[in-house]
């Protein structure tokens, strides 16, 4: 355990002093910023536009006649999600190939396994420093998206919102893990580590790039801007009507989607965020509910991950190649 | 502690049973069996992919037998490797530390690591046994061949282990630097009585050095004895090299 502490300290301290690395970082951070800022001030002139129309109407002698256009702060943070999809597997990615392609280069791996230190604990360590710098990464996201919407969007957010808010990041934080750990296995287990990046990435591209859209693609509904049914005046029942005709199409198209670990992520917090109008009224625990396989795929993809790793570990061959 | 006892109660604190590593179809170790008494300096020669190294890396537990087991400092290597470990220093050939920390701060990380309670202690006597005080807070990256070598040996004996196993030593230091690392082991033998085991090519060195040596080839041991034996059964006024091509060349007839 102790042991556990002294490697994931060195680990935090490593990923902190590669300058290259938290260039990228900020990089990433500043593009997630300006995300939220953009769409705070959309949702700050949308209210604004609002009241200012009121502000007219009422001057006018008349009263307002629909109803008070219903704004959500979480859908805001669409934005940020689309980045965290993209970016924090990158991030998973590029953490857990330094953090093994480090060691293999020096040898130090060697060394440290020479040490009474258990594959285990070695491997506990890694995870913990890692994670805890994800895990800052993300409560900085959070914070800022939060102040963001407080400050600039003028937004107040509900109790229920901020425990959303907070699933979105915990769930994050398992998604950027194991993207984590699935790059530790390939840095651990292949030979030549440019071998591993190019899988790596290549992963990378299939789960977080490719199968999302080709999934977005089929769907009818996503071909022309604003809704192809709502284009040609479907309401919601002609939707499911017509859709019911292409039920295995639409099947195919689900079971694509699903084999992207990137799009059952992008399920579960666009729920939490109500980013679908239908789960916006909905309670915390039936959104989890209704959202429990793809919640459950997530943390799949990460326990396989972990159990990768271990395997690989403790597999006393692969550690030995000069 | 629970040396295996040969008949003459000598103890044995390297004891290599049928030992064999096979990548593939080819055996790098093959059915090794090798004794190594407390207190000895040993040189285990060999041709280049003889395999020494393999041979050293599955007695430091890097490595999982095909074949065969061993016991280090009264421990078996496969069934109680963290206890082997805790017993043991590795110097692998050609080391590198972390580059971007000082020296103080890898001996420092490997202290803890071998789970010294108190590192600066330990790190300081280290380094002054090492006459390596001067490269204390500068980086590995700034440090010379020589002077990494000094520090991969401070992090291999900082835990004061009963074995210190090191691959090639000599590789790449100039004869200053040999120089030092030969008065380093032999001192460290001496004042501490650690047992050394050294995977070597360097048979000048040998015969400065080592009490025993053991000659591998083809993953098969051909000879091992005293160096003083060794060099009486191959008359004496030979050199170390004379006698090493004649066991070499007399198992290659074979
Ligand atoms: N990971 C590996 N995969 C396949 N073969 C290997 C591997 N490691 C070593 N070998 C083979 O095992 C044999 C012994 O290698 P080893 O490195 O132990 O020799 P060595 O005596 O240390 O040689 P050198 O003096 O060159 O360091 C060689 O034939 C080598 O090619
Ligand atoms: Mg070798």
């Amino acid at each position: 355990m102790s042991n556990s502490l002294v490697i994931a300290r060195k680990e935090f301290k490593d990923i902190l002093h590669s300058g290259i690395f938290l260039t990228v970082l900020l990089l990433l951070l500043a593009l997630t910023a300006t995300s939220v800022i953009v769409s705070s001030f959309v949702f700050k002139s949308q209210v604004d536009s609002y009241q200012s129309s009121l502000h007219i109407l009422k001057e006018l002698g008349k009263q307002p006649g629909g109803p008070q256009p219903e704004l959500f702060p979480l859908n805001l943070l669409r934005g940020v999600i689309d980045y965290l999809e993209i970016v924090g597997a990158i991030l998973g990615i590029l953490l857990g190939s330094l953090t093994i392609a480090r060691e293999k280069n020096t040898q130090t791996l060697k060394l440290i396994l020479t040490r009474p230190v258990s594959r285990k604990d070695l491997l506990f360590g890694k995870m913990l420093g890692n994670a805890v710098f994800i895990g800052i990464v993300l409560v900085f996201v959070g914070s800022f998206a939060l102040l963001s919407l407080v400050f600039v969007a003028g937004a107040a957010l509900t109790l229920t919102e901020a425990a959303k808010l907070l699933l979105v990041l915990a769930i994050s934080w398992i998604y950027i893990m194991a993207f984590f750990s699935l790059a530790a296995f390939l840095f651990l287990s292949m030979r030549s580590l440019s071998n591993a990046l190019i899988v790596a990435f290549t992963i990378w591209m299939v789960f977080v790039l490719i199968l999302p859209q080709i999934g977005d693609t089929m769907d009818p509904d996503n071909q022309v801007p604003g809704g192809f049914f709502n284009s040609i005046y479907f309401n919601k029942e002609q939707e499911k009507q017509v859709l019911a005709k292409f039920s295995s199409y639409e099947t195919a198209r689900n079971f694509i989607e699903e084999l992207s670990v990137t799009k059952n992520y992008e399920r579960t917090v666009f729920a939490l965020l109500g980013i679908k109008p239908e789960f916006n009224g909905m309670q915390v625990p039936d959104i989890l509910g209704q959202k429990l396989f793809d919640i459950l795929v997530v943390m799949l993809f990460f326990a396989a991950g972990i159990l990768a790793d271990y395997s690989v570990l403790n597999k006393k061959d692969i550690l030995v190649w000069d | 502690m629970k040396y295996s006892k040969n008949p003459s109660e000598k103890q044995f604190i390297i004891d290599v049973r049928s030992l064999s590593k096979k990548y593939g179809d080819n055996f790098a170790v093959d059915g090794l069996n090798l004794k190594v008494a407390e207190g000895e300096i040993f040189g285990f020669l060999g041709h280049n992919g003889a395999g020494k190294t393999t041979t050293v890396n599955m007695l430091t537990t890097l490595l999982q037998p095909t074949s065969g087991g061993a016991f280090v400092a009264g421990f078996d290597i496969l069934k109680e490797s963290v206890e082997v470990r805790k017993r043991i220093g590795y110097l692998p050939e050609n080391i590198q530390l972390y580059d971007s920390m000082t020296s103080y701060e890898n001996l420092e990380y490997f202290a803890k690591l071998s789970g010294i309670s108190k590192p600066e202690e330990s790190i300081l006597q280290v380094l002054d046994f090492l006459d390596a005080e001067s490269y204390r807070d500068k980086k590995i990256s700034a440090l010379s061949k020589g002077m990494r070598q000094r520090i991969g040996i401070a992090q291999a004996i900082l835990h004061e282990p009963k074995v210190l196993f090191l691959d090639e030593p000599t590789s790449g230091l100039d004869p200053f630097g040999v120089k030092q690392l030969r008065d380093t082991l032999l001192r460290l033998n001496k004042e501490q009585g650690m047992t050394i085991f050294m995977n070597t090519h360097l048979l000048s060195e040998v015969t400065k050095t080592c009490s025993t040596i053991g000659v591998l080839s083809h993953g098969k041991l051909i000879h091992s004895d005293s160096l003083v034996n060794t060099m009486k059964r191959f008359n004496d006024e030979s050199s170390l090299e004379q006698v090493y091509l004649t066991i070499e060349e007399g198992h290659y007839e074979k």
